[in-house]
């Protein structure tokens, strides 16, 4: 068995990265046809996968660029960033060839050559689209399937709007899927912290029809089987030089309570390690307690609540809320029985607006729905917001 | 807990020298040791670990900081594959990435003296090609090296730089991971722990027993 230490949060080098070989194999081999859409509740391992275990098995011939996005606030820095990643991935020579940089140069008035650390003129600002079509022709052209993993791209999305406004949002996701029309080689990966979903409603609002990522396949990063979960914890206590009784029972416990989430499966193995002592079901069990119980909140827990408040809008709040608390605290229920049991003398409801709060909530991976049946999607999110909703645990 | 708590509030232990520090260590070794291991994974492999030491003000923060610090450089192993970026205790001043990559530059030069004249030169360049040209001196400099940034007052920063700002270092960090952060902060705050913040979840804490916080503190000894 591999040791590995502890790390919660951090980068892992790729072969710590447990049980997601399987998937990228597959995802690879979806990407022969087809781009991709990854989403994953919050540190579920989402940029685990693509940089670091895709990022260490390109294919043979593949080109494969991993770009985070999220410093980009303009359309222009957009473009800088892809260009920078180029530079990082691609020889000065292959790069220097871009018809990109003629382009460039003749709109710009000066010589552009793309040194490292490359800032495009300003004057730049009205051309982006221009910009961006020619350099993904040139990324296109590189020869072999060319995968372009954008990293965070719903956060630059965002902040772009912010800043711009929808249109300009529209203009670069209708771009981006142009690019990617039948027999291109391009491919892309759209992923993040913040779901695409959130973007599309702002533009749906101001009237955008198009289907920007309907030709990319979904995949819903799950947590590790269990398994995979049990062999993270083992490398982890040994790494960790955690001592137990019975390490295959430990494992086996912990990956179970932690609904074989590495992001908690990491943390709940680092505590062990500093605490020092033997190991035993209890002690996980009290570690769980206090962490879900903790004044200071370190593993931000609350935010599985306050999250509520920062995306879905004031009509939608309260019956996110009054429908988590009823599936944190009782079995699975239909949308009538979750209609149904929203006292309408405090909060407004009708069987359309929790169906729509339920889409979110869906989307935003709290529930899933089986046989018409919703539930929390994972029993420790599900404990975790009875704790922190004053439910009991 | 450091039981001389008060005693060392009153110095600047990034002052006191590597022996000093040494002398007065009490009951910090356990922590100190696996932050050390921690540089020393980060350095040596792929992974890249980041560390928040939370407690109030006098409580050794300073101290630990300081000595993971001297632990680190001394270090012969690490000699050629780290550079060390050591933030002065008080950097109010950052209120960008680009502030904060200047920063940085300047802990590099503090550290090794041979930085001045390129970071001269940033100054000269328009405002809005500061960023970019900071960036990619850092990486140059630090090349194949591991980059260890030390902060104190995460939290100080991290206002300074607002949201966006947080969102470009979380960039900075992760795009190609060649960094590993220790930071300190008096309390936890809203770009760690909201959801939607950069750096929720992004570092490990320092352990319950020493993480100053009186109550888990207290319930820890209690239970055991
Ligand atoms: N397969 C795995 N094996 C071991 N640890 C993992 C795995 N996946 C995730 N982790 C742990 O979870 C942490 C978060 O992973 P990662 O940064 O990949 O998540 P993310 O989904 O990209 O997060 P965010 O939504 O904030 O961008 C890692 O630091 C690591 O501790
Ligand atoms: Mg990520």
């Amino acid at each position: 068995m591999r040791m590995q230490k502890a790390n919660p949060g951090g980068t892992l080098a790729p072969d710590e990265v447990v049980g997601r070989d399987e998937l990228v194999e597959q995802l690879w081999r979806r990407l022969e046809r087809q781009s991709l859409y990854i989403t994953a509740e919050r540190r579920m391992g989402k940029s685990s996968v693509v940089r670091d275990k895709m990022g260490s098995t390109i294919p043979a011939g593949w080109t494969f660029l991993y770009l985070d996005v999220s410093n980009a606030v303009t359309p222009l820095e957009f473009v800088e960033v892809l260009l920078g990643a180029s530079r990082q991935s691609l020889s000065a020579a292959t790069v220097g060839k871009f018809n990109f940089l003629q382009i460039a140069s003749k709109l710009a008035g000066l010589q552009i050559t793309a040194p490292l650390g490359f800032k495009l003129p300003d004057t730049l600002k009205v051309q982006w689209k221009t910009l961006l079509t020619e350099l993904l022709q040139d990324l296109e052209n590189l020869g072999g399937v060319v995968v372009l993993a954008f990293d965070e791209l719903p956060l630059m999305l965002d902040a772009i709007q912010r800043r711009e406004g929808a249109a300009v949002v529209m203009e670069i996701l209708d771009t981006l899927r142009a690019v990617r029309q039948m027999n291109s080689p391009l491919r892309m990966i759209y992923t993040g912290s913040l779901g695409i979903h959130h973007i599309l409603s702002v533009l749906r609002e101001q009237g955008y029809q198009n289907e920007p990522i309907n030709d990319m396949y979904t995949v819903n990063l799950e947590p590790l089987t269990e398994a995979h979960a049990t062999e993270l914890v083992l490398r982890l206590l040994y790494g960790e030089s955690v001592s137990c009784d019975n390490y295959d029972a430990i494992a086996l416990h912990i990956a179970q309570e932690t609904d074989r989430i590495p992001f908690y499966i990491q943390h709940v193995v680092a505590e062990l390690g500093v605490a020092g002592a033997i190991a035993t079901q209890e002690r996980v069990n009290d570690y769980l307690h206090e962490s879900l119980n903790d004044g200071l909140d370190r593993w931000n827990l609350v935010y599985y609540d306050e999250r509520i408040d920062t995306h879905y809008l004031l009509a939608h709040r309260q019956i996110a809320r009054a429908t988590l608390d009823m599936l944190a605290t009782q079995p699975p229920k239909t949308v009538d029985e979750i209609t149904e049991g929203i006292d309408p003398a405090r909060i407004e409801r009708d069987r359309e607006t929790v169906l729509r709060v339920l889409r979110l909530l869906g989307s935003d991976h709290y529930t899933t729905v089986e046989e018409g049946r919703y539930r929390f999607r994972s029993a420790f999110i599900q404990r975790v917001w009875r704790s922190r909703r004053g439910l009991g645990e | 807990m450091i039981s001389e708590q008060s005693y060392l509030s009153y110095f600047t232990p990034r002052q006191m020298s590597h022996e000093l520090l040494e002398a007065i260590l009490v009951k910090q070794g356990d922590l100190i040791q696996r932050l050390v291991d921690k540089t020393r994974q980060s350095v040596m492999t792929q992974a890249k670990y980041h560390t928040l030491l939370l407690g109030p003000r006098g409580i050794g923060k300073s101290y630990i900081t300081a000595l993971t610090y001297h632990r680190v450089k001394a270090l012969p192993e690490l000699e050629g594959k780290i550079a060390i970026a050591f933030l002065a205790e008080e950097e109010w001043s950052v209120a960008s990435l680009t502030d904060l990559l200047l920063v940085i530059l300047k802990a590099l030069e503090q550290e090794y003296g041979d930085l001045q004249t390129r970071i001269d030169a940033l100054y000269r360049l328009p405002i809005n090609e500061i960023e970019a040209t900071a960036n990619a001196l850092i990486r140059e400099y630090v090349g194949e090296r591991t980059l260890f940034i030390l902060i104190e007052n995460l939290n100080e920063i991290f206002r300074g730089l607002e949201s966006d700002g947080q969102w470009a270092l979380r960039s900075f960090l992760s795009e190609h991971p060649f960094a590993t952060l220790l930071a300190t902060t008096q309390s936890l705050f809203a770009g760690v722990t909201k959801r939607d913040s950069a750096f929720y979840g992004f570092f490990q804490h320092s352990p319950r027993g020493v993480s100053e916080d009186p109550y888990s503190a207290g319930a820890r000894s209690s239970r055991a």
